[in-house]
């Protein structure tokens, strides 16, 4: 199980509308779009998808790039 | 309840990333906001040849903007370097104060007042010409400084001094081009303009970096070819630069072997019965080498030899490709021209002109929207300053000659001085010039706007000229190599500081106005000019102006009836417009775009028998000359086995005393590097960032390797504007016979890995 | 289950404390490595935003490379500005088309806001980074073309 904390750098006025769709994906929870453009979110996910996951967030519509800021993988948490 | 581990970690990867958001790294600053402007002041950029109109923002009295003037040739656009001037005008090392070397070469500058400065220089140019009378005195200008100033020059040192010791760093670049239209055509600068760029279906790029040298063409020539697929694109250089990525077919030859390709090209448009002997029977005289003239037939035989498998012996261009080249030029319903230092900086660079302009008459491709020869010129005014004004040691004013005596008594008699005043022997170009100061010679210089301590060729030999003679300078910016040399400075106003007139490429002149007042003790190059020339002995009523807008008058009013007529150009209409092209002979006349053509040039009589009139040769003809391939002075050989060329980066001016001031273009290109090709890269073990040492017959420098198929192999480049590595040491000073230009595009060298 | 309420709020805490103190030393820490460290240039070597943000940004960087602006040399700092804020072009990761556009494309923006009424955002149209040398520059573009990492 891995957890990644990580910034999604959003492109002018689409940061409302991809914090909402990312939201929706599971395993990512959002906290809260900062100074109109960067999303803080948290990913959790099984360790050999996380980086799927990373990379289906950064070709989302209207990502200009994802920062990871933390990675974290801990093999005795098991959902 | 303990807080799970899960939720840690979630918790503190939400943490890490909020901070994350309050790092410095991901601040921003609010959005670039342009601060408000008063009032918008027309000019002309301050760099190169292509001549932006721009209109430079004042509020208060600081300028504080820059923008495109829509009105002007470039529709609003500019380049990097012009969209940042602003920061170049209040840059820290500004010379506000004049200053004086009193203790001799080696000794610091001090400050000093204005006409200590002056008495100074004005004393020393007395003593030289005590010593060696008006032929040890020069002046070396620049085709950046504006036409007033170099007018005035012209006209102080030539009938006020009485030498004609007058050159300019136009001499280094658009020598070539000049002699190769005077010797074609009969008069110089092209006969096209940029309105050409918009019609024609087929564009030969050679020996140009368009894309970088001439950034805002380059953006105009690249929509040209997006508005029609016909419109195709041939690309000529060795290196394979930025510019290459509009072409169709691009041609790498080796460097130096383009007047092979020149004439393999003329080979397969004879052999391919694609020339125009209706055009050239009319408008052609055929001129051997040695300037006797010839046939057609002698034309077809002299090309004999340059087959395209001939061609591709001497070039490596491949044999299919010169045929295309040719065929794509020929076939095409408006070809056009364009080559810049490839061609001029050449031994052989009049010759190379020559061959162009021989594609054009050979083919009818001449002389109609789209088609034409059109010589790039580098610098902002070297057309309209140096080259109109015949402010070179050759020549005078409006296409005369020194060595003219009829000529001579004209400028006498305009200028109201007495006959025989005008030296009839030329005086010396710039690289005879600055060896003559090195013998001693001439023992003082007038530098204006310019560094030939960092421009000249063959730098270890030729400043030593500038460590023996008495140097007087104008400059701008602390960091001037040339500063090293000079006895005395005046700190010149600097661009939008005053006002004047620029002539770019195309026949343009433009002014700037003034748009703030001189910074600190600066003053208008044309009053520091008259003030010095008084006090050294030269009769005030040769220069009873005012201020340049009456250097303008007097220079119009001479120019009326020559075939560089802009009498119609008043202070008051270039106030008004945007640039006005010459021909313009009165007032109402709007502008010439197509030179030498009957009903579009007012020189040409408008019930001349002929659509096209070469007015400027005595039977109305254009030349085809026939030049044969010749090497260059120093090609690669077995001891030094590699070419060492040079040119620009976009980011940077000439020698960055400029550029080198704001802060984006800077951090773009701090350093100068070695552009190598990966082949030899590998063969020599060079990676990217290595130091690799250049070696050649003059000097022996360093430099951080850039691995790029840029360069051709056997071919490496190093960008020129690095005042701590001044690449012209490298090179020799070998010039064009003709021209006198020297050959920077070529030399031999070493290359290999520093131990 | 019983909640601990007085061991939960010390938890947190020092959670809290841990976190705070972490992220203020990461705001500290390392200023080389960190993006803005990055833009510090080595004086020697060849420095200019493609190169790292070949690798950050590299959908925005591939599209300016193959647009009309990659091609022409209108490169980042043009429109951006300089990171570390010492430039002469203020620096924004979202110029205003108002002042930054305007600079360059002036009279075109006039006759289009004439034509068909003024957009505040150039970019409806006319996709940030995205204007390929071969478009037709008057059609509607959606933006596309996603690179990889």
């Amino acid at each position: 199980m891995a957890i990644a904390g990580f910034l999604v750098h959003a492109e002018a006025g689409q940061s409302e509308r991809l914090e909402a769709e990312l939201a929706e994906i599971p395993g990512i929870s959002t906290f809260g779009v900062h100074r109109e453009c960067y999303i803080a979110a948290v990913a959790e996910a099984p360790g050999n998808s996380m980086e799927d996951l990373l990379h289906r967030v950064h070709g989302m519509d209207g990502v200009l790039t994802v920062y990871v800021t933390s990675m974290t993988v801990e093999d005795e948490l098991v959902v | 309840m303990t807080v799970s581990r899960r939720k840690f970690l979630k918790g503190s990867a939400a943490a890490l990333a909020l901070g994350m958001v309050g790092s410095p790294a991901c601040a921003l600053a609010a959005a670039g906001q342009e601060e408000s402007v008063d009032r918008w002041v027309k000019g002309v950029c301050r760099y190169c040849g292509t001549g932006c109109g721009v209109l430079v923002g004042v509020r208060g009295d600081r300028a504080v903007a820059v923008k495109g003037d829509p009105d002007n040739h470039n529709a609003g656009l500019l380049c990097l370097k012009g969209a940042m001037l602003i920061p170049v005008i209040y840059a820290e090392d500004r010379i506000t104060e004049p200053m004086i070397r009193r203790g001799g070469k080696g000794s610091p500058l001090d400050k000093a007042s204005w006409d200590e400065a002056l008495d100074f220089a004005a004393g020393a140019f007395r003593k030289a010409m005590d010593a060696g009378g008006p032929d040890a005195v020069a002046y070396y200008g620049s085709g950046q400084a504006l036409t007033e100033e170099s007018y005035l020059a012209n006209k102080i040192w030539k009938a006020g001094f009485r030498t004609n010791n007058v050159d300019g760093n136009p001499r280094l670049c658009m020598a070539s081009a000049v002699a190769g239209y005077l010797t074609t055509f009969g008069k110089d600068e092209p006969m096209g303009t940029y309105n050409d760029m918009d019609a024609a279906t087929c564009f030969f790029i050679i020996g140009s970096n368009t894309s970088e040298a001439h950034p805002v063409l380059f953006r105009r020539i690249a929509q040209r070819k997006e508005s029609s697929p016909d419109v195709k694109i041939i690309v000529a250089d060795p290196r394979r630069t930025n510019t290459s990525r509009i072409a169709d077919l691009h041609l790498s030859f080796v460097a130096g072997t383009d007047l092979a390709l020149l004439n393999g090209m003329a080979h397969v448009i004879i052999r391919e019965e694609l020339d125009n002997p209706r055009f050239y029977s009319r408008y052609v005289n055929f001129v051997t080498n040695d300037g006797k003239p010839c046939a057609f037939e002698d034309y077809k035989a002299f090309l004999a030899e340059y087959t395209p498998e001939k061609v591709q012996e001497i070039t490596g261009v491949p044999a299919a490709d010169v045929i295309r080249a040719a065929k794509l030029f020929a076939e095409s319903s408006s070809a056009l021209s364009l080559w810049c230092m490839g061609i001029n900086q050449r031994t052989r660079g009049v010759w190379a002109n020559n061959l162009i302009h021989n594609l054009h008459l050979l083919t009818g491709q001449i002389g109609r929207p789209g088609a034409s020869p059109l010589s790039l010129t580098g610098q902002p005014n070297a057309c309209g300053g140096v080259r109109d004004t015949g402010s070179l040691a050759h020549l005078l004013p409006a296409g005369r000659m020194v060595a003219n005596e009829k000529h001579r008594a004209e400028m006498e008699e305009f200028w109201g001085v007495p006959k025989g005043t005008i030296q009839p022997k030329m005086g010396h170009h710039t690289v005879a010039l600055f060896e003559a100061m090195a013998k001693g010679d001439v023992k003082a210089v007038f530098i204006h706007c310019t560094n030939p301590a960092h421009t000249l060729p063959d730098l270890n030999a030729l400043t030593k000229g500038l460590e023996t003679a008495f140097v007087a300078q104008t400059e701008c910016f602390m960091d001037a190599e040339t500063l090293k040399y000079a006895d005395v400075v005046f700190p010149a106003a600097f661009w939008c500081e005053t006002e004047g007139v620029y002539g770019c490429t195309e026949r343009r002149y433009a002014l700037t106005e003034q748009a703030i007042k001189p910074m600190g003790n600066c003053r208008p190059t044309v009053r520091i000019l008259m003030d010095f020339a008084e006090k050294a002995g030269v009769d005030p009523r040769l220069f009873p102006y005012k201020n340049a807008a009456d250097i303008w008058e007097e220079w119009r009013t001479l120019s009326k009836g020559s075939p560089y007529d802009f009498y119609g150009m008043t202070r008051a209409r270039l106030k008004k417009e945007s640039g006005i092209k010459w021909p313009c002979p009165t007032e109402d006349h709007p502008g010439t775009n197509l030179r030498y053509v009957r009903g579009e040039d007012p020189l040409v009589p408008v019930n001349h028998p002929d659509r096209l009139f070469f007015y400027g040769r005595p039977d109305g003809k254009a030349n085809i000359f026939l030049r044969p391939y010749q090497p260059p002075f120093e090609p690669a050989d077995k001891d030094y086995p590699f070419i060492l060329t040079t040119g620009r980066v976009i980011d940077h001016w000439h020698t960055a005393t400029m550029t080198g001031k704001v802060p984006e273009l800077q951090k773009a290109y701090p350093s100068a590097f070695v552009e190598i090709n990966p082949v030899d890269a590998q063969k020599l073990g060079i990676s990217n960032g290595d130091r690799v040492v250049l070696e050649t017959r003059r000097d022996r420098m360093t430099f951080p390797a850039r691995i790029t198929d840029t360069c051709m192999p056997g071919l490496v480049f190093c960008p020129f504007f690095d005042k701590n590595k001044l690449v012209n040491r490298l090179f020799h000073h070998a010039v064009d016979n003709a021209s006198k230009e020297p050959e920077y595009k070529i030399c031999a060298t070493r290359v290999y890995k520093q131990a | 289950m019983r909640i601990d309420v007085k061991r939960t709020i010390r938890v947190l805490a020092v959670l809290l404390l841990g976190v705070g103190a972490f992220f203020l030393y990461l705001d500290r820490a390392f200023p080389k490595v960190r993006c803005e460290g990055a833009h510090l240039s080595v004086p020697e070597k060849y420095a200019d935003c493609v190169s790292c943000h070949a690798k950050s940004t590299a959908r925005a960087t591939q599209d300016w490379k193959e647009s009309k602006h990659g091609a022409m040399l209108v490169k980042c700092v043009v429109c951006h500005g300089e990171p570390d804020g010492k430039g002469s072009i203020s620096f924004s990761a979202n110029p205003d088309p108002a002042t930054i556009c305007a600079r360059c494309h002036d009279p075109a923006m006039r006759r289009m806001a004439a034509k068909f009424g003024g957009s505040a955002d150039c970019s409806i149209c006319h996709p940030r980074h995205q204007n390929p040398l071969h478009s037709d520059a008057y059609q509607h573009k959606t933006p596309s073309g996603k690179t990889s990492f």
